[in-house]
């Protein structure tokens, strides 16, 4: 009965009211109404309203659904080869990627002027319950090869032999299919080193040692050796274990961090009990006298040999909770020279290394012609425009009033801020910073023709430095014709390239920044363009020495590189690795400081021997071959011809290249296979001139008590399939959700129909 | 007064809406009319063998067709995956032959892979390069990766093979990270 009640109710209601209202029943009942005009303007109005409602409730839905999808999603933590900041084993086994435990680190460094020689060897164990398939990474730092690569997993020896990497990949499958131990070492980022390990059996003992070179550069007068130590996974009765989803293959993918609320159980080691302990010992030439030598984070102990040969060292295991770093200064800061010499395969092989002088008298700082080419094409738009936009400011904004600037932007076409070069005044500055400012991007990427306008655009009666800066995102299509063009027209000008993004023509631009005379600057992340740009600019404000030559004794017939020799700017050294038979005489150096000729002459007899200086040259060697290979693009059998001196080279001097790897093979003592129980309770048989105190141990001494309960393996399992050589893509953003931007159009007519409806005129006005 | 008032905002929204809705449809013209277009420039590269410009203020090339026989379509591919070329078509994230033989494709989810969606495994995908070769690709693999990062084995993309990728979810309304990832093995 109660229902009856409020239906009557609302019927008598709306049949009471003649006005209209957005209930669609009532409106129907008008029959009456005065005009036909009208009933159909109420049609259309109540159905505009109809349609309004359903897009409002359907939107509601969108939206509503919208945050619970969000909320289902579990932040998650990455772990990523590009992370790796510090030597670490990485596990994987199933879908669990987890750090090995790190049980012992060994750090000896020699130091030879700009030259370091790194054996880094390092203990680790699988604590999973798993089989597992490892990848070892080392940040080795820039400019840095690693040679030498020997291995101890659980009883197995491994030693890695330099071999052509078409061999050393099949070398590696056949072995990881055999269910060897096997490794293998490629070039994957120029800094981080890595290396596959197959078949790590649960409880089993990694020991890995790898021996690398690197150079070492002064900055600001200083110079610094850092060993990577911090970001090792501390002491814990159990590993980080983390979910990874592997959408591809590798480690480029995120995981969740499974120990996080088990924090709070894990016991906070005793304070006198080291985590990851690290021992470090260095052995230092500086090539000259020192002025300072210090160790920034760690007490060490430093001793001199004999003269100008130091020795470092901690006093005993350190906790691996930071990174080491060691500092020294030259007691002169002027002219410093170094000549070190090593004879390997009956050559002798010199690393010559020579800092300007420090203190560039800036007041004599000649004027500079800066012309700047901005690439504004399409693929420039947002983010690397806007960025190189700011860099382009700040570098405007740093000119002084003496110097002179143009701008050239390009895509398809290019024009000039001005016909000339024009004084870099506060009211020119003001104004070409208005030009940046307004630049947008379209287009396609035509730079011959701005180049060339740019390398004529200087005034070539001015003494001042010229300075052509080029930035593009795009690739090159008619390389050589560029290359001539350079060269041809730079006249003393100095070329310096800035390439941005992941666009394929970093070989281009180092080779068209090298014949400019210049530097090349590659910046990957679109965030860091303005940062980056603004060093360059800075850097390039005060070049030291220009127009080096090396002119060699006679009768001392030698190949040396880099060739041409490259400007040289404060702070910067230079690095000559010659190569030659029974170097005697004066080497003498040549070059310009401003207008001033510069002039060093070296003995070549006085060369202090040193271990690593042939590694030094054949790298130096196999870096100008590649290059090389830019010039000789579009002829195949000269290229062909380099790629056969760069392999031999890359082979005799044992060298990790683009054509050549390091392949790990089992190199473990054989033993009588007739008595295999009794042997094994014999203690390991080391390989020959292995370091016996790194590969030597017994298990229950270098363990503690709680992670003895880990087992070692006893049977093998043949399974493996981690990639060992892959490429990273970025997969661009492909959502354009136009429907999203359509749909808010339609909504704001409908409201814009539905606020005309209510501002309508009375319809019985 | 207040009558005036509203009208004005009436108007004014509704002059904001068919902005919006000019700049909304942009998209969705755009991939239609540039298939025309850029059919027409496909035509004069298969006859010519040189990958040529669209049009002069393009800054990408046409370099391929890919066509799916099940699905009775086909799409023209640019030679970069570009947000200014994905506009118009079907980019490639690596046309550097150098670093891989694998083709790797990308498209926006709402426009030129709209059709991903229906692409099954076991479906043959036909890639077309601008030296008229067509390569023929079974679909062999799906899945969805949380970053947009690809990581590909260097030994698996000389294998090969081509990569279809576009936005996950196909539903979306945000723009995110993850990425569905299609495989095919040439046949």
């Amino acid at each position: 009965m109660k229902n009856i009640y409020p239906k009557t109710n609302q019927f008598q209601h709306d049949s009471v009211h003649n006005t209209p209202s957005p209930h669609m029943g009532p409106q129907t009942t008008h029959a009456a109404a005065p005009s036909n005009y009208q009933t159909i303007k109420t049609i259309f109005h109540a159905l505009g309203f109809g349609i309004s409602g359903f897009i409002l409730l359907t939107m509601f839905a969108i939206f509503i659904s919208n945050p619970t999808e969000a909320a289902t999603e579990i932040p998650q933590v990455s772990i990523n080869l590009d992370d790796v900041d510090s030597g670490q084993l990485l596990l994987r086994s199933e879908n669990v990627i987890s750090l090995a435990l790190l049980l012992t680190t060994d750090v000896k460094v020699t130091v030879a002027g700009t030259v370091s020689r790194t054996t880094v060897s390092q203990r680790f164990i699988n604590t999973g319950a798993t089989w597992a398939e490892g990848v070892y990474a080392f940040p080795v730092g820039e400019n840095a090869a690693v040679d030498s690569l020997k291995m101890r997993i659980g009883d197995r020896f491994i030693e890695g032999q330099i071999k052509e990497k078409k061999a050393a990949k099949i070398a590696y499958e056949t072995a990881k299919s055999e269910g060897k131990k096997a490794s293998l070492i490629e070039q994957r980022k120029p800094n981080l080193f890595t290396n596959t390990i197959a078949n790590i059996g649960p409880g089993e003992i990694v020991t890995v040692q790898i021996e690398f070179q690197s150079k070492i550069s002064p900055r600001d007068g200083f110079w610094e050796m850092r060993i990577p130590l911090v970001s090792a996974p501390q002491f814990m009765p159990q590993p980080i274990l983390q979910h990874v989803n592997f959408g591809s293959k590798g480690f480029a993918n995120t995981a969740s961090n499974e120990t996080l609320d088990q924090k709070r159980d894990i016991k906070i080691p005793v304070h006198d009990e080291l985590i990851n302990p690290v021992d470090i010992s260095i052995d230092l030439k500086p090539g000259f006298t020192l002025g300072s030598l210090e160790s920034q984070f760690h007490p060490v102990n430093i001793q001199e040999v004999s003269q100008g040969q130091y020795k470092i060292g901690l006093n005993g295991p350190v906790s691996s909770d930071r990174d080491f770093v060691l500092r020294w200064t030259a007691n002169n800061k002027d002219v410093e020279t170094s000549l070190f010499k090593e004879t390997a395969q009956g050559v002798d092989h010199l690393l010559l290394t020579i800092t300007p002088p420090f203190e560039v008298n800036t007041t004599q700082t000649p004027p500079r012609e800066i012309i700047f080419v901005q690439d504004i094409s399409g693929s420039m738009s947002g983010e690397p425009l806007r960025q190189s936009k700011l860099g382009l400011e700040m570098a405007l904004q740093r000119l002084k009033p003496t110097d002179k600037f143009n701008l050239v932007f390009f895509d398809d076409n290019y024009f000039s801020y001005a016909v000339d070069p024009v004084s870099a005044t506060a009211a020119e500055k003001a104004k070409a910073i208005k030009l940046v400012r307004s630049m947008q991007s379209r287009g396609g990427t035509q730079m011959y023709p701005a180049i060339s306008y740019a390398l004529s655009n200087f005034s070539y009666k001015t003494t001042a430095m010229k300075q052509l800066i080029f930035l593009t995102d795009g690739a090159v299509s008619s390389e050589n014709s560029l290359f001539s063009l350079i060269s041809n027209s730079l006249g003393t000008a100095r070329l310096f390239t800035i390439g941005i993004g992941s666009a394929p023509n970093s070989y281009f631009m180092s080779r068209a920044a090298e014949i400019g005379r210049g530097s090349h600057l590659h910046i990957g992340k679109t965030s860091e363009i303005s940062e980056k740009m603004n060093k360059l600019f800075l850097k390039i404000e005060n070049p030291a020495v220009t127009d080096l030559k090396l002119t060699l004794p006679e009768g001392f017939d030698a190949e040396y590189y880099p060739s041409p020799l490259p400007d040289l700017y404060v702070g910067d050294p230079v690095s000559i690795s010659i190569r030659g038979q029974n170097p005697t005489g004066v080497a003498t150096l040549n070059g310009k400081i401003g207008s001033q000729d510069w002039t060093v002459k070296v003995p070549l007899e006085q060369a202090a021997e040193t271990v690593g200086i042939a590694k030094v040259w054949a790298r130096d060697k196999i870096a100008n071959l590649e290059r090389s290979l830019i010039a000789q693009s579009g002829n195949d059998q000269s290229q062909e011809n380099v790629d056969i001196e760069l392999l031999r080279t890359a082979l005799s001097y044992g060298m990790v290249s683009r054509l050549s790897s390091l392949v790990a093979l089992d190199v473990t003592p054989s033993r009588p296979t007739t008595s295999r129980l009794i042997q094994s309770k014999l203690p390991t048989a080391i390989p020959h001139g292995w370091d016996k105190s790194q590969f030597e141990f017994k298990r229950q001494d270098i363990l503690s008590p709680k992670l003895q309960k880990i087992q070692p393996p006893t049977a093998r399992l043949y399974k493996a399939s981690l990639s060992s050589d892959s490429t990273t893509y970025n997969l661009p953003q492909t959502a354009m959700n136009w429907r999203n931007k359509a749909f808010l159009a339609l909504l704001s007519l409908l409201l814009s129909t539905a606020l005309l409806w209510i501002s309508r005129k009375p319809a019985y006005a | 007064m207040h009558r005036v008032a509203l009208r004005t905002l009436a108007y004014t929204v509704m002059a904001a809406g068919l902005i919006l809705l000019a700049r909304a449809s942009e998209v969705p013209l755009k991939a239609l009319a540039g298939q025309f277009l850029l059919r027409d420039v496909w035509k004069q590269t298969l006859t010519s063998g040189n990958e040529l410009k669209p049009w002069a203020s393009a800054d990408f090339k046409v370099t391929g067709e890919l066509t799916i026989p099940r699905l009775g379509l086909s799409q023209i591919v640019l030679d970069r995956a570009s947000g200014e070329a994905m506009s118009w078509s079907i980019g490639a994230v690596s046309s550097d032959p150098n670093t891989t033989n694998a083709i790797i494709l990308a498209g926006h989810r709402d426009t030129h892979m709209k059709f991903m969606a229906k692409l099954r495994i076991g479906d043959l995908v036909n890639f077309q390069a601008s030296d008229a070769s067509i390569k023929t690709y079974k679909i062999i693999k799906s899945m969805v990766l949380e970053t947009p990062q690809l990581n590909v084995e260097d030994s698996f993309a000389k294998a090969s093979q081509i990569i279809l990728t576009t936005c996950w979810p196909f539903n979306g309304t945000q723009q995110g990270p993850e990425r569905y990832i299609l495989i095919g093995q040439q046949v």
